[in-house]
């Protein structure tokens, strides 16, 4: 047992071991290094400087793309404004005499008869439950047919909106000097004047 | 960032109390003051880039002896095998300074002792013997049972006390 100890002493050590200063010195250097961009760096000026371009790049892009959306738009508008004074100059009609909404009602008596006349179907039911009844009512059809030739064949009031109506009938072709927007404008108003009329047809049915 | 300052700021206390164990740890087992500098300032590096919880002193020693050995290791696996004469260990003992001369001559008389036995029994008479580990620490960093290091450092020294008494 002695002879262990004995052997235990001279493997321990005896001499005084330092390392030297170099060594925490570098070891510290180190850890700055390292240390530095944990915390410190993230909040330094270039990071921020990028940060604001970018979102000034962002904001100049958003902006190039709205100011373009705008002036197609406003193009398109000054395009319809200049077609329809176009159209206005060659029809030489003055703005004024465009038929307002009360001109554009179909005539009284027309809607008269037409709420007076029964309905179509019912008409059919008749005349397949009997000849007799249908011969009868023969005669009120024959006069509005009549009538419609008359309207058709009158004199067309040109400030009344009567040369469109007549545009619409088929009377009166464009002329073929005009111009594609002038055609296109043409169009737009025969869109117009025959929506108004099924509107006005729905409303008297309503 | 408060952190990070408080990491530094653990990681200098640990510098200041082990720094001079670590170095004596690497310098027994490599020979060369330089290269045992350089290891426990790496492994120092590590431990501080690691995410090593630091106010664990237990753990944070098991890391630092495991790294400082590991690191030990790998450096004599590459250090190619140089027979040098006396007159050329006498010049290196002579170049370096006194207290290197003291540490130098205590290095080549323990690793004389230990080349009698295998290097296992070797390794676990030093960590015992001049690292001052006890067995349960060192069945800790060799991950050996404990029984086994002690049967294996009993072994070691009577191999030792034998050799030492023919020798004598």
């Amino acid at each position: 047992m002695e002879k262990i100890n004995d052997i235990e002493k001279k493997l321990k050590p005896k001499a005084v071991y330092h390392a030297s200063p170099k060594v925490k010195e570098r070891v510290m250097a180190e850890m700055a290094k390292i240390a530095a961009p944990i915390g410190g760096n993230t909040h330094r000026w270039w990071q921020w400087a990028g940060f604001a371009a970018s979102l000034l790049i962002i904001a100049g892009i958003g902006w190039m793309l709205l100011n373009k959306n705008t002036k197609v738009l406003e193009d398109r508008e000054k395009m319809a404004e200049n077609g329809s004074q176009m159209l206005t100059d060659s029809l030489s009609i003055h703005p004024a005499s465009f038929p307002s909404m009360e001109d554009t009602k179909p005539d009284a008596s027309l809607t008269a008869q037409v709420t007076e006349s029964p309905k179509p179907q019912k008409r059919i039911r008749q005349q397949t439950v009997s000849h007799k009844t249908a011969v009868e009512a023969s005669p009120v059809i024959e006069e509005e047919l009549l009538e419609r030739e008359e309207e058709r064949a009158a004199p067309v009031d040109v400030q009344d909106g009567g040369e469109l109506e007549a545009m619409l009938n088929g009377m009166q072709q464009p002329q073929s000097t005009m111009s594609e927007e002038e055609e296109y404008m043409h169009m737009n108003i025969k869109v117009f004047t025959a929506n108004i009329r099924i509107r006005n047809k729905q409303e008297q049915k309503n | 960032m408060k952190q990070a300052e408080d990491r530094v700021r653990e990681m200098e206390e640990i510098i200041n109390l082990k720094q001079d164990w670590l170095f004596r740890f690497a310098y027994l087992r490599v020979g060369h003051r330089e290269d045992a500098e350089d290891i426990v300032q790496d492994v120092l590096l590590k431990l501080f880039q690691s995410k090593e919880n630091l106010s664990s002193i237990d753990k944070t020693e098991h890391y630092l002896i495991c790294a400082v050995r590991n690191a030990c290791i790998d450096y004599l696996r590459r250090q190619p095998p140089v027979m040098m004469t006396g007159l050329e260990g006498a010049a290196q003992i002579v170049a370096e300074g006194d207290a290197d001369k003291e540490m130098h001559e205590e290095y080549e008389c323990i690793n004389r002792l230990l080349q009698m036995i295998p290097p296992e029994q070797a390794e676990i008479v030093r960590l015992h013997c001049t690292d001052g580990l006890n067995f349960r620490q060192i069945a800790k960093v060799l991950e050996l049972p404990e029984p086994t290091v002690k049967s294996r450092y009993r072994y070691a020294i009577d191999k030792i006390r034998k050799a030492y008494g023919e020798d004598k």
